[in-house]
């Protein structure tokens, strides 16, 4: 009996509790460089995390019931089968797509995570089949994690990694050991929820790791980088800059440029050792003439691009005389 | 048949927009090859997708004319199946959102039109709607699920698609043309405003009549650009003084 009350204080009060409060842990360097005006991006990610997490928090609410009764109130049901249980981690896997549509600036596809929900809310309100719901949700769920992981990897950026984690975690990987537990092993009773617990509490505490920086630190550094640094006057750093193959500094950066009135983007490479050498300081920052041939947009700007090459803001031109 | 009256009213209607449609389709086709600047080879986008509207709905009313003159009954309304006529209309809609998107400069609002449409697609076939073609129908199904009499309820959904998505789009049409001061648009949303009320008021013949008369009467005019609803901004000379 004892056992029994200390599980559910653990499983009902615990759980929740503690991802909560490491879900604002997590956001609070986020919230930090909000402010500094650092950049646009910040915004977009607290309010992701937060709807994220009152989504979970509200599958919680829905496990915890299910763990502690057996089954879950009939009340929830709207139509033939929509109900939270579907709504809620719909919800959850639209707002991650949402959200990797905007890292990637697919803003032609912005508007397919809410036409997507419209049509599985549909099906699930007129039939009571879950056929559709799965076969679309599933892939996406997962498409959405790996999308973070692999331009977490690529970019070597930790919180892009954890952002990846998180997804994964979060609802991915305790969806594939509930599934064959539930429907193959016809097993398990009303525990097979506890994994989506124990695996929300991994992902927010790789949110951590990635919004603090301790994956850029200890996970995606570059060694010999360090090394070379470490070991090198300044004169020195100069000549292992000299060093690196010419190819690859002529090539230059590419970066994907939006015109500000219409929003077009489009692809523009930059020859790198020109805008490190315009702006020379860390705080440098270059102003170019874009789309004089015309071959974005209608319109001719100016973009703000600093030395990692990221742009810091356009401004348009209104007449060339 | 059920009412003669009905059915020879709406099919000699429905005829009589036959040759405006032809006309316009003719002289849009004209103006758009007109538009083409011979510098850079780019013609008016705005043009092609008026054309292409009206060719749209010149399909949508080929299929119930056919349709009726062969069968002898009238064409299955769209609660009942999805037709050539519907799909034209759903396409008609999603290119006036395609050029409200191009104006405007909002080119999420065309992939979201498309994609919507998209949906209704998709949604229909794995829903088990019936697809008609003349005497061609086809159901799709999936599973064992026992989907008879939901299309029903489907239809809600492609209803209120062509006539609130109609809607909307004749009073962004009005909107955009009173901005702009484009004769074009703003005609065009005269042009596609008497389909939505006689759509609205489907059981009353006499307005049916009214509003598709005023189609064929005022089609011709607006495609040879000669109806005019904003006067031409006066060109003002300012003079410049030279440099020193």
């Amino acid at each position: 009996m004892l056992a029994q009350i200390a599980g559910m204080w653990i499983v009902g009060i615990f759980a929740p509790v503690i991802y909560l409060v490491l879900a604002i842990v997590a956001n609070v360097p986020i919230s930090r460089k909000r402010k500094q005006g650092i950049q646009s991006l910040n915004l977009s990610f607290t309010v992701w995390l937060t709807f994220t997490v009152t989504m979970t928090m509200l599958r919680f609410v829905e496990y915890i019931q299910v763990i502690n009764n057996g089954v879950l109130p009939g009340s929830y049901y709207i139509g033939e089968a929509l109900s939270t249980w579907y709504i809620v981690p719909m919800l959850s896997v639209m707002a991650q797509l949402q959200f990797v549509l905007y890292i990637m600036r697919k803003y032609k596809f912005y508007s397919v995570p809410a036409i997507l929900t419209f049509f599985l809310s549909l099906g699930l309100f007129q039939y009571d089949s879950t056929i559709a719901y799965n076969v679309v949700m599933i892939p996406l769920c997962y498409t959405a994690s790996f999308l973070f992981l692999w331009k977490g990897v690529k970019n070597r950026d930790g919180l892009t990694f954890s952002l990846g984690m998180f997804s994964l975690f979060d609802y991915g990987i305790p969806y594939f050991i509930y599934s064959p537990v539930k429907y193959m092993g016809n097993m398990g009773g009303a525990m097979v929820y506890a994994p989506f617990l124990i695996c929300a509490l991994i992902s927010v505490a790789f949110l951590n790791l990635g919004t603090w920086g301790w994956l850029d630190k200890h996970v995606f550094y570059d060694k010999e980088r360090e090394r070379r640094i470490k070991n090198a006057w300044v004169s020195r750093l100069i000549e292992i800059e000299k060093k690196k193959p010419e190819a690859r500094k002529a090539a230059g950066r590419c970066i994907v440029v939006e015109c500000p009135i219409c929003h077009r983007q489009a692809r523009k490479q930059f020859p790198q050792e020109v805008v490190l050498e315009r702006a020379r300081n860390e705080k440098g920052i270059v102003k170019m003439l874009l789309n004089q041939e015309k071959e974005v947009c209608e319109h001719q700007f100016v973009a703000y691009v600093d030395r990692s090459f990221s742009i810091r803001g356009y401004e348009p031109i209104d007449m060339m005389v | 048949m059920e009412d003669p009256i009905r059915f020879y009213t709406s099919l000699i209607t429905n005829i009589a927009t036959l040759p405006t449609l032809v006309v316009m389709l003719y002289q849009l086709a004209k103006k758009y090859r007109a538009s083409k600047d011979p510098e850079t080879g780019k013609a008016d986008t705005v043009r092609l997708l008026v054309l292409l509207q009206i060719a749209f709905w010149f399909e949508s009313i080929m299929y119930p004319i056919l349709n009726n003159i062969i069968f002898q009954h009238e064409t299955r309304n769209i609660f009942q199946s999805l037709n050539v006529s519907s799909l034209s209309i759903a396409f008609m809609i999603t290119t006036g959102i395609t050029l409200l998107a191009y104006v405007h400069h909002k080119e999420s609002w065309m992939f979201a039109g498309w994609f919507f449409y998209g949906g209704i697609l998709l949604y229909s076939i794995f829903t088990g709607v019936v697809f008609t073609f003349f005497t061609f129908e086809n159901r799709f199904m999936l599973g064992d699920l026992d989907y008879s009499g939901n299309a029903d309820t489907f239809f809600a959904l492609q209803f209120g698609f062509t006539l609130v998505g109609q809607t909307s789009v004749v009073l962004f049409f009005f909107l955009t043309g009173r901005k702009y001061k484009d004769d074009k648009i703003f005609g065009l949303a005269l042009f596609f405003l008497m389909p939505v009320i006689a759509g609205m008021m489907a059981s009353n013949l006499i307005v049916y009549v009214i509003c598709y008369g005023f189609v064929a009467v005022y089609g011709i005019p607006y495609a040879m650009g000669k109806i005019r609803f904003f006067k031409p901004a006066p060109v003002k000379l300012v003079e410049v003084e030279a440099c020193t």
